[in-house]
């Protein structure tokens, strides 16, 4: 993966050495206007003295040699200006030019605009100068008899000193936005690296994080905004970890200590026939031994199912099954239960059809009526309802408080803490929950005057065939 | 020793009694909290085993009842909750030792012997009598190097007169340390069980260790 810092840093100097070249070339090119356009403004200035200054005395054409000494156009003056006729040919130059003519011939191409107007341009004086060149055309003062009618004036100035200035200003320019591009990549890196300390901060603290460190979350207050959304979803992620280690820990915290009250039976047995084989009561212990292993047995398979659902490895194979057929067995499996407690059993269920998964049906009518039958009191009423929309078991439960039903299907969960009853492993309703869960149904438990009902909701309503549609999810009580 | 086994499962309390039994141990059973919080209040027994999980009352509640009433018998909580949380738990409430399921028969009976010895302030298991020594930890008995065997109620017996040297211990008192609740003895079981012991002893070449004091009961002494 590509790392931010290093496209950050390569995009920031691209952009920022883009707009310091571009600030550069922008000020050379604003300066280099400015410089020349107040080059040509002196030029014009000039120009236009010199067609003032032009007249016509006594039939000679003349110019007012103070302006023109003025403007720089005297012997060893600087500037140049030549006048020729209207057909180019030479006609009167600077003293300045002499002797060698200082536009000449680089001046035959030039023509003022015919409209009285002037134009200005480049040019290379003959002794090899660059220089800006002003024309326009001649109207001399006095000039009755026109004789003078078609005269122009080419001037030129030496635009040397302006080259001067703008190649150091070139240079100027160059020198400061090179070295401004030379330190702008360690410039952005110190400030990108300063930038995404936080960044680097929080990798550390998160490497810190040591395994079974549930606990531990980080600092979001501490942060940049930017990063606090992050450390807000990480710490919600960790707090779901902690939640599922504690359940998994607790799980199988009270998965051994589940096993270790009959392991201890198994032993304690098992040493007492060791030590006396001959003693009457060795067979029944030996078979008390049998007993306690299959309870453990019994106890290992209900965690296999659980472990199951929550892995959601167990496949769901849903079949039609009648509602009233597999109550009916599960009533009948529990037959010497309820006779033995004297338990009256109520049922009230529609001729109605389930897309349900055998196995799954079963364990979850079976913990639910052997959990009823189990923890109803002696001689009370068990009602069983069901139709297309659900399934109920009512049992009265006194003892049973509206905090408990939130702990129902937590598995292990007794209301008692007493372990001596081997065949309530707690699990029971968590099983319901769990096989309910994968059929996508709900489990809805309540307390309804004393007494607790267990409500598996279908998932959806019967079909005009009276069947009840593919069931969504259920639960249970232990 | 004189145990009371205050636990719930059936299997358990067949399996702890028959085998402190076969050792020659007292063994009275509670089935539940209820039941355990009275009966542990008898100043009459050596050690209590008392399950953590019971019904109608848990184990720590009793024992903190105990502690809070001033009942000090030695008591070794028994569970299936192995944490060290639940270990530090159960020992800051008042139990004198923590013993998680399951467990060696063997180890449970070490363990007790121990805090009966803590108890009288017995550091060495070696108890001795002039030519009569006893080691609790092997239940080994010996007079002047010879060893003698006893029965499991014998050495019991003896073992208790043994750890009072020089005390007068009642008929009631002894009969209440031999036998459990359930046992019902005969009237002349402990003078018969006297009577054997004496004879195992003298057989050995013992001097006369065991002394009546007519009607106040026996002391084990070297005169």
């Amino acid at each position: 993966m590509s790392s931010i810092r290093r496209q950050l840093t390569l995009t920031l100097c691209v952009l920022i050495g883009g707009i310091l070249a571009a600030t550069a070339i922008g000020a050379y090119l604003t300066m280099r206007e400015v410089l020349l356009s107040g080059f040509d403004e002196t030029l014009a200035a000039k120009g236009r003295a010199l067609v003032t200054a032009s007249e016509v005395d006594d039939g000679d054409f003349e110019i007012d040699l103070t302006v023109r000494d003025f403007a720089g156009f005297g012997e060893g003056g600087n500037d140049y200006f030549e006048i020729r006729r209207g057909d180019g040919s030479f006609f009167l130059e600077s003293p300045s030019g002499d002797p060698v003519r200082m536009i000449g011939r680089a001046g035959d191409d030039i023509r003022p605009p015919a409209d009285g107007s002037w134009e200005i341009g480049d040019m290379t004086l003959t002794d090899g100068r660059a220089a800006r060149y002003y024309s326009q055309l001649i109207h001399p003062k006095d000039d009755k008899k026109g004789r003078f009618h078609d005269l122009y004036f080419i001037i030129a100035s030496p635009s040397e000193s302006v080259s001067r200035q703008l190649a150091l200003l070139g240079l100027v320019l160059g020198a400061s936005t090179s070295l401004g591009l030379l330190l702008l990549l360690p410039a952005v890196g110190i400030a990108l690296r300063r930038g995404l300390q936080p960044i680097h901060r929080m990798t550390r603290e998160l490497t810190a994080f040591r395994a079974g460190d549930t606990e531990r979350r980080l600092e979001a207050s501490a942060l940049p905004e930017e990063l606090k959304p992050v450390a807000e979803v990480l710490n919600e992620w960790l707090g779901r970890l902690a939640d599922a280690f504690d359940r998994e820990r607790r799980f199988t915290s009270d998965a051994a200590h589940e096993l270790r009250t009959p392991l201890a039976e198994i032993r304690g047995m098992a040493e007492l026939a060791a030590m006396d084989p001959a003693d009457p009561a060795t067979p029944a212990r030996l078979q008390e031994m049998v007993d306690a292993t299959d309870e453990m047995t019994t106890l290992i398979d209900k965690l296999a199912i659980l472990a199951r659902a929550d892995s959601r490895r167990h496949v769901v194979n849903p079949e039609r099954i009648s509602l009233q057929d597999a109550i009916q067995e599960t009533i009948t499996r529990f037959h010497e239960l309820s006779e033995r407690r004297g338990l009256r059993v109520e049922t009230e269920i529609a001729p109605v059809f389930v897309d349900a998964d055998p196995l799954l049906l079963r364990a979850v009518l079976q913990n639910l009526l052997g959990n009823a039958m189990a923890h109803g009191p002696a001689g009370s009423l068990i009602e069983i309802h069901g139709d297309a929309a659900g399934l109920k078991v009512a049992n009265a439960a006194p003892d049973l408080l509206d905090q408990d039903l939130l702990k129902l299907t937590d598995r292990f969960w007794r209301k008692s803490t007493a372990r001596s009853e081997r065949e309530h492993s707690g699990l029971g309703l968590s099983i319901v929950a769990a096989c309910v869960r994968l059929h996508g149904w709900e489990l809805a438990p309540s307390l309804v005057n004393g007494s607790l009902v267990m409500h598996v909701v279908f998932g959806s309503s019967p079909d005009s065939t009276g069947h009840a549609g593919c069931p969504r999810a259920g639960g249970s009580h232990g | 020793m004189k145990i009371l086994v205050v636990e719930d499962s059936a299997r358990l309390r067949d399996a702890m009694g028959g085998g402190l039994t076969k050792l020659g141990h007292a063994v009275d059973f509670a089935v539940d909290g209820a039941e355990g919080s009275i009966m542990g209040r008898h100043p009459g027994y050596d050690v209590i085993v008392l399950d953590r999980m019971l019904p109608d009352k848990e184990g720590l509640e009793i024992l903190r009842d105990w502690r809070s009433s001033g009942i000090d018998t030695p008591v070794l909580l028994l569970t299936a909750l192995d944490g060290v949380e639940e270990r530090v738990r159960g020992l800051g409430t008042g139990a004198d030792d923590y013993l998680t399921k399951p467990f060696a028969l063997a180890e449970l009976v070490a363990r007790l012997e121990a805090l009966t010895r803590r108890r009288y302030a017995q550091a060495d298991p070696c108890l001795r009598v002039g030519p009569l020594e006893i080691d609790t930890a092997r239940r080994h008995v010996a007079v002047s190097g010879t060893t003698i065997v006893l029965t499991a109620r014998e050495y019991t017996l003896l073992e208790c007169l043994a750890r009072r040297p020089g005390h007068i211990l009642s008929r009631e008192q002894i009969e209440e340390r031999l036998y459990a609740e359930a046992d019902g003895p005969l009237s002349n079981a402990v003078d018969a069980a006297i009577y054997s012991l004496r004879r195992k002893l003298d057989q050995a070449g013992a001097p006369p260790l065991i002394h009546t004091r007519r009607g106040l009961g026996y002391t084990l002494a070297h005169e």
